[in-house]
């Protein structure tokens, strides 16, 4: 079904759903960066007023790119996984974190307002995580969490966003799978409840959802989205990418042209790992011990035996990636971890999940220092192809 | 929910030095439920721990028929191996597993197996020779080639003598470098594949099943070898070693193309890994 919601009823909303739920929303800074942040933590300063002047929802009037994505709430940047203490016998107490050090305690998440590319994107790690041996960590922080998406109209980095050619955006389609959508209209927003767990939700907050005409919704969502397809003025052929990238590198001419592609960005990447902490679907990770008896260096108290183990997210691109203990690194040669990022995402997750997990986001050019980025990459391999 | 990340305690039964770098330690869960609970394949790893120190993915070198303890043959090569080959007996290591997929044994009963393994490379085929040679007679003849750097980096010479015994099973081995009182081979392992009757032009080998392991240019050179003596790719089984830090497909390191080492492997037919596009 379809309602309506007033733009003036979003913070009382917001606040009414922090009792059930720890919502996470855009907010700008006072620099001027959307971060997602935590209803409770806004809230604690200002009430309502400082919400609704910070809150940065609305792909018209306040597109916004959350300057990280979205996957950090549910895999942090660093997490325990568990700590240790030394119970004596040369064996240690392990204690599991039990979501202690997760700022929503033990409500579900809501995230409110993500724009349909990391919605995307948020599909693609949870399949991952949680499907062939569940991550437990990654399943603890996401479970019973829902998320609200708030469609682009404008896209929020006119020089970098290409959801409508990857097929992610820049409004959801019925079909698609995802619970509500809120697209901006008027002082307002359509809201497109599209499952029966988006209409549970809905469900006793008439307060705040109108009901609003199906017929005449219905039309007018189709006429933004042509709007919006429209204003996406960066095209690129990533089906074209896709299906050159199938080939094998040494076969045809795309074996003359991706060889130099890689070259090139190995030789003019610096190694900073800015795309893969920016990416919303880069999963990589580390895990290390930090402990008071055998780190060099550690904030922990000295005293009993005691540490814990810590796992940090971590990228293809850093030569230590793959190095072994030995010194054997398979991919010592930059160029292979060129090649490693692209390949990746064009070539072997279509093979894997059916789909490229590149949602063309564009955090990776606009993070990037030195330009380089998949949607350069893309424009790259498809020179000469036709529109 | 099941926490895949918690290991184990396993206490350490014995300790044997097996060359100047390298032990093999025998385990024991200290748990009973958690020893009753376990139980492994033949070909897959561990996640083994040094609380404080990290963890590395360390294969099993035991047979899965034996139910009373695990063992793990470590060299010391890094900051956790090298702590982890300073413990000793009584010793408490942190364990969790298995993971990975295993050798074939039951698809193999009565077929010619050819071992090839290079240095510590013979720890991941030992439990799967053992399983062979306790079960000798469902299969055929068993030759197992292995190669080390010298002699003293030569591991379960004891054993090796020991299989050689069993009838109808040989053992070959060479070194790279002799030292005094080798009266033995030197050469590369394929080097002994004549004497083991592979060679080349002697038509194809459709009753016999080659199991590699060894460091990643041996594999490759010894599996093409096979090749060139008609051994079909897909009867050459290789297991691979791969930096690893989570051994359930999450991390992202021992990403190979589009497989992940800990659960699509480690052990791959040669048929899939001629079609890698990435080195290994």
């Amino acid at each position: 079904m379809y309602y309506y919601l007033r733009r003036e009823k979003l913070a009382g909303l917001l606040l009414h759903l922090s009792k059930e739920w720890s919502v996470l929303a855009p907010f700008r800074n006072s620099y001027g960066d959307v971060t997602l942040e935590n209803l409770d933590s806004v809230a604690e300063n200002g009430r309502a007023e400082e919400i609704a002047s910070r809150l940065a929802l609305g792909g018209r009037t306040d597109s916004a790119q959350l300057l990280s994505p979205p996957k950090e709430v549910f895999f942090p940047q660093s997490e325990i996984l568990f700590q240790f203490s030394e119970k004596g016998n040369g064996e240690f107490a392990i204690e599991q974190p039990e979501g202690k050090d997760d700022p929503s305690g033990n409500k579900p998440k809501l995230l409110f307002g993500i724009k349909p590319c990391d919605y995307h994107a948020l599909l693609m790690t949870g399949r991952f995580f949680l499907e062939d041996n569940t991550d437990f960590y990654y399943s603890t922080r996401a479970n019973g969490s829902m998320v609200i998406i708030d469609s682009c109209i404008v896209p929020p980095e006119p020089e970098a966003c290409f959801c409508s050619s990857a097929g992610t955006g820049p409004l959801m389609k019925r079909g698609d799978e995802y619970d509500i959508q809120l697209v901006e209209e008027g002082n307002g927003f359509i809201v497109d409840v599209a499952s029966s767990r988006g209409e549970d939700f809905v469900s006793g907050l008439e307060n705040f959802f109108k009901i609003a005409d199906e017929k005449e919704t219905a039309r007018r969502l189709e006429e933004i989205r042509k709007e919006a397809v429209g204003n996406v003025e960066l095209k690129v052929d990533f089906k074209g990418a896709l299906e050159i990238m199938k080939e094998s590198p040494e076969e045809g001419e795309t074996g003359e042209r991706l060889p130099a592609i890689y070259r090139e960005i190995a030789d003019r990447c610096i190694y900073c790992g800015a795309c893969l902490y920016l990416c919303p679907t880069c999963t990589c990770f580390n895990v290390y011990d930090n402990s008071n008896f055998c780190s060099v260096l550690t904030l922990l108290e000295e005293g009993e035996r005691a540490g814990e183990r810590v796992r940090v997210w971590d990228g293809c691109v850093f030569s230590g990636y793959s190095r072994e203990a030995s010194g054997h690194n398979p991919r010592d040669d930059a160029y292979k971890r060129a090649e490693r990022r692209y390949e990746h995402k064009l070539r072997y997750d279509p093979v894997v999940y059916g789909r490229s997990t590149c949602v063309g986001c564009g955090r990776c050019l606009t993070g990037c220092p030195v330009d380089i980025g998949m949607l350069k990459f893309i424009e790259e391999v498809t020179v000469g192809n036709e529109e | 929910m099941r926490n895949d990340y918690i290991p184990y305690p396993a206490r350490i039964v014995s300790a044997r030095d097996e060359t100047y770098d390298t032990k093999t330690f025998r385990l024991k869960f200290t748990e009973p439920s958690v020893a009753e609970d376990f139980n492994f394949k033949q070909g897959q790893f561990l996640e083994v721990s040094l609380l404080g120190r990290g963890e590395a993915p360390i294969s099993i070198c035991s047979s899965p028929l034996e139910r009373e303890y695990f063992e793990l043959n470590i060299r010391s090569v890094g900051s956790l191996t090298g702590a982890i080959c300073r413990l000793k007996e009584g010793d408490i290591l942190y364990v969790r597993g298995p993971y990975g997929n295993s050798f074939p044994f039951k698809e193999v009963k009565g077929r010619d197996l050819v071992f090839i393994a290079g240095g510590i490379g013979l720890a991941p085929l030992r439990g799967l020779i053992q399983m062979v040679l306790k079960n000798k007679k469902d299969f055929g003849n068993v030759s197992i080639l292995y190669g080390a750097k010298s002699p003293e980096d030569l591991c379960f010479r004891d054993e090796l003598e020991q299989w050689s015994e069993v009838e109808g099973t040989s053992v070959y081995q060479t070194v790279d470098r002799a030292s005094d009182g080798w009266n033995g081979r030197v050469g590369l392992v394929t080097e002994l594949y004549e004497a083991a009757g592979i060679e080349e032009g002697a038509g194809e080998m459709s009753n016999t099943t080659a199991f590699l392991c060894g460091p990643p240019v041996m594999i490759r050179f010894a599996a093409r070898k096979l090749k060139a003596c008609g051994f079909k790719p897909g009867n050459i089984y290789v297991t691979l070693e791969r930096y690893m830090k989570c051994g359930i497909g999450k991390c992202g390191h021992c990403n190979i193309g589009g497989v992940f080492v800990c659960v699509d492997g480690p052990v791959f037919s040669w048929e899939h890994v001629e079609g890698f596009t990435e080195d290994f």
